[in-house]
């Protein structure tokens, strides 16, 4: 039976709502295949530990190097270890069960890759506890795919955060606030991985690059100002509207540098010259 | 990104010290109440007061809009001074412009109080004090 396969019981109604539904039963059911290969990875330990003890009475070889060589010699492979046999079958496999079943569900594809940050984890979580079990380092899965999908889903909501912003004129603090927890809320989901936060602070440096250019173009660079009793023009207006907005947005994002303080997001967002740039006003 | 700020701070500069200029117009009658303010001063004070008013106040920007607060006021004091010194100090005009510099120094603490600053904090906060002896001096 496919590993990752979800069934229809029937119990569940086939419907919008019910595909959080089926998104909590998919991570659920991921989460305790971790489990189910923690348990598989002690069990294959404790197996090969015993059989590197003992050895045959008659010639006193090893039992495990029979093992190993019975094994290279059926599944015609190069085996030094039983541990090796082990992850190079359960990586295909996984790799197999993964490809077919997300080749067959857009659902689980896209499941997948929008909550790659937590697929990510589940396996980080797990390899850190079989090495502390084996002392092996493994990676299991390729994941490579699901990371350029996520990264770059999350360049398009952060493109789409400053497009909302811009589209309905002069931006404001209010608007620097939502831009900045837009921001805040992607580069939390990926703290975690010092590689992935990276790639997306990257994005957010590019985002911001980009909403600083465009607010240009809503302020006029003529510097006419008449000094009358009155309330201040609209040209002016909007310049005061843009300065308070990219302040109260260098704050927001100097705020997380600090937060980050020690991370990759650093050299992403300072010393590409976003938050001097939003500064710079 | 271009700067925003900066052009607008010196056009307003530039449109004070228009006013600023009119002080060599001046004229001093005999029977002038000499305590009296130049007549340029009510125009001048009141562009100092919409400016912090109107700009400065509705900068959201904590220490940053004090900072800009602070380097308008010492421009402004700087340039009064430099106007002030142009002009031909005779003994009916220098109870007039100390009374000049007394309003604008009050006016700027005024303002500067409006947006958390504080007039002592000012690199030129002695300026207008010692200009004004310098009144006194110069006539003896």
């Amino acid at each position: 039976m496919p590993i990752l396969e979800l069934k229809r019981s029937g119990q569940i109604p086939a419907n919008t709502s019910s595909l959080v539904a089926w998104a909590g039963i998919l991570w659920s059911r991921v989460e305790k295949l971790g489990d189910v290969i923690y348990e598989m990875t002690f069990k294959m330990h404790t197996l090969e530990s015993f059989l590197s003890r003992r050895n045959d009475s008659s010639n006193q070889t090893v039992l495990l190097e029979y093992v190993v060589k019975e094994l290279s010699n059926y599944f015609k492979g190069d085996y030094k270890t039983i541990k090796n046999f082990f992850w190079k079958g359960l990586g295909d496999i996984l790799d197999t069960e993964i490809t077919t079943a997300t080749k067959s569900s857009q659902f689980l594809l896209q499941v997948l890759q929008a909550g790659y940050p937590k697929l990510l984890r589940i396996f980080l979580d797990l390899y850190s506890r079989i090495k502390l079990v084996s002392g092996d380092e493994i990676q299991l899965l390729s994941m490579t795919n699901f990371e350029s999908a996520y990264v770059t889903r999350s360049f398009t909501r952060l493109n789409e955060a400053v497009s909302n912003v811009l589209q309905k004129g002069t931006p404001n603090r209010d608007d620097a606030a939502k831009l900045s927890r837009t921001v805040s809320s992607e580069l939390n989901a990926t703290k975690f991985d010092p590689e992935l936060l990276s790639k997306i602070s990257h994005n957010v440096s590019k985002s911001l690059s980009s909403f600083t250019t465009k607010v240009e173009s809503f302020v006029l660079y003529d510097n006419k100002i008449t000094i009358s009793g009155g309330s201040l023009p609209q040209a002016q207006v909007i310049k005061v509207d843009v300065i308070n907005c990219i302040y109260s947005l260098s704050e927001s994002i100097w705020g997380l540098v600090i937060d980050y303080d020690g991370s990759t997001i650093q050299d992403s967002l300072v010393t590409l010259s976003v938050v001097p740039a939003l500064r710079n006003f | 990104m271009k700067k925003i700020a900066t052009p607008l701070f010196t056009t307003v500069i530039s449109e004070l010290e228009l006013v600023m200029a009119k002080m060599h117009k001046e004229e001093d009658k005999p029977n002038r109440d000499q305590t009296q303010v130049s007549s340029y001063l009510t125009e001048y004070v009141a562009k100092i007061r919409w400016v912090f008013r109107e700009l400065i106040s509705k900068m959201y920007l904590e220490a940053v809009a004090v900072e800009w607060a602070r380097n308008f006021s010492e421009r402004v004091m700087t340039l009064h001074c430099l106007h002030t010194s142009l002009v031909k100090v005779t003994n009916e005009a220098r109870l007039r412009i100390t009374a000049d510099l007394s309003q604008v120094e009050y006016v700027l603490g005024q303002s500067l109080a409006l947006v958390h600053g504080n007039f002592e904090d000012l690199k030129t906060k002695l300026l207008f004090k010692n200009f004004k002896k310098l009144m006194v001096i110069l006539v003896l």
